[in-house]
């Protein structure tokens, strides 16, 4: 099965979410000083989004029939999760479209950022539920929602780095929001250790219920994990670096770090979807 | 017609010969890597050199096919976003061809890896029970084709009062997941689900492609 689109999507998806969390939270506590951080985030976190939309036509067979997948939210995650990315993809555009035409409607923006903080965690949430089956216990468990969530922070913990070096040179004051993406990308990079050990106990659980030679795993997991840490080791070095610049040396230094995050997210998505081995029959 | 139509296997009857498999692809023509009905080679144990220089042996095979369960609970028609994996009035689940979107979910669901993706329509496929037969009060290919009459079908009630149900054997999964109408009786060699004893001679046959 080519997987390619969803590694697309759900990366795509998962950062946007972290990219906007990080935009909406850093605003609410007060951190986020300098409205174009806020902008530039939800601005991203849409251009990605779409991204994530067009990618997944590229997993239907059937573009023309995406609306269907609409029909069955009493029993299907699948359908659950599609609802709340046009949800969140709406509430996105809409504090965008206020934020940007300066609108002045307060009270209505914050309720929005409130329920599109919601949203995005229910993107996360319904998209987790897809994965937890039954019948792959290569993605049934804890490991699944830490890598989940993990990726949100860390791609959106990246993205929204690189977008306050832009802005650093001209306005100050957005250090504490280079601060607010640090805490997410160490948040997500904990969250990313803490999913080490689910997936490697989990070798023997899919032994257990399979009943021909299943390809051995812990070999290419083993190898997947240590570019992935030596990735994220690299980046934040980067990122401490970055810090006691400004102006360019400062961006490219974390457009790197973006890349290498980019990069090793990639390459553990792969193997995520590399590890699908059904039991049963 | 029947109630809740079941598929009924006897597997001490059950040769392995797969004409069962062969029947089915035939009727609903289906293409290469499509197994709506797949045989499962089921096989273990071993030869052993006692002290006394003479060998014992307690070497298994046996056969039992596979095909949809037509759930009681089906994880297929739960987990499939447009509503294409349907289950009708007889319990007989099936795929909506026009609704259905190809993303696949209830293949990766299902535990007996009943839906089937169809490269070549880059739609999902599976066993209908072959309800086009059971109208007119005919048999499923299947059942038809199965030369030692190990296969065959009935209502499920009927069919669970009179033989019992040995579906919790080796290497079948556990039937609590779906709670599969597939009736199979207990080979003299079966091995307990919990037990990992064997292992599956045929996988390509078996699998998901």
């Amino acid at each position: 099965m080519n997987n390619w689109s969803l590694i697309i999507f759900t990366l795509c998806t998962q950062c946007a979410i972290g990219l906007s969390w990080i935009g909406l939270i850093g605003r609410f506590l007060g951190l986020d000083n300098h409205i174009l951080i806020y902008q530039w985030s939800l601005a991203v976190a849409l251009l990605v989004i779409m991204a994530a939309i067009l990618s997944v036509f590229g997993h239907l067979q059937n573009p023309f029939h995406a609306p269907l997948a609409l029909k069955n939210l009493k029993t299907s995650w699948l359908s659950r999760e599609v609802t709340m990315l046009i949800l969140f993809t709406g509430l996105i555009l809409i504090l965008l479209f206020i934020s940007w035409f300066d609108l002045g409607v307060y009270i209505l923006a914050v309720v929005l950022e409130i329920a599109a903080c919601f949203a995005g965690g229910l993107v996360l949430l319904t998209m987790t539920k897809i994965y937890l089956l039954k019948t792959v216990p290569a993605w049934n468990h804890l490991g699944t929602p830490l890598e989940f969530a993990g990726s949100a922070l860390l791609l959106g913990g990246a993205f929204e780095l690189v977008i306050c070096a832009a802005f650093w040179e001209d306005y100050q004051e957005v250090k504490s929001s280079f601060g607010v993406g640090g805490l997410a990308f160490l948040i997500g990079t904990g969250m990313k250790l803490l999913a080490i050990r689910p997936a490697l106990t989990i070798f023997s659980e899919i032994e257990k219920h399979t009943w021909y030679k299943i390809p051995d795993l812990r070999n290419l997991y083993s190898t997947v994990l240590i570019i992935r840490l030596a990735g994220l080791f690299l980046s934040i070095i980067l990122f401490i670096t970055a810090w006691n610049y400004a102006g360019k040396v400062s961006i490219l230094l974390l457009f790197i770090s973006l890349f290498v995050i980019t990069t090793g997210e990639i390459i553990g998505r792969w193997y995520f979807y590399r590890s699908y081995i059904k039991i049963g029959v | 017609m029947l109630k809740q139509p079941a598929f009924f296997l006897d597997t001490q009857l059950c040769i392995g010969c797969k004409t069962c498999m062969i029947a089915c692809k035939d009727k609903n023509d289906l293409p290469l890597g499509v197994r709506w009905r797949r045989v499962i080679e089921f096989s273990g144990g071993d030869w052993f050199c006692l002290p006394d220089g003479t060998y014992r042996q307690n070497v298994f095979t046996y056969y039992l096919s596979v095909s949809c369960g037509h759930c009681q609970k089906p994880i297929c028609v739960e987990s499939c976003p447009s509503g294409a994996m349907n289950q009708d009035e007889l319990g007989i689940v099936s795929v909506n061809k026009q609704m259905c979107l190809g993303c696949r979910m209830c293949e990766w669901s299902c535990p007996y890896s009943a839906p089937q993706y169809n490269e070549i329509t880059s739609l999902m496929t599976k066993c209908d029970f072959c309800r086009d037969q059971l109208i007119e009060d005919n048999v499923p290919a299947c059942v038809a084709a199965c030369p030692t009459r190990a296969l065959t079908f009935g209502d499920y009630d009927d069919l669970v009062s009179r033989f019992g149900n040995c579906s919790r054997q080796a290497p079948l999964p556990d039937p609590e997941m779906t709670m599969p109408r597939l009736i199979f009786t207990s080979h003299r060699d079966s091995k307990a689900m919990q037990v990992k004893e064997g292992f599956i001679v045929n996988p390509e046959e078996v699998r998901d492609e």
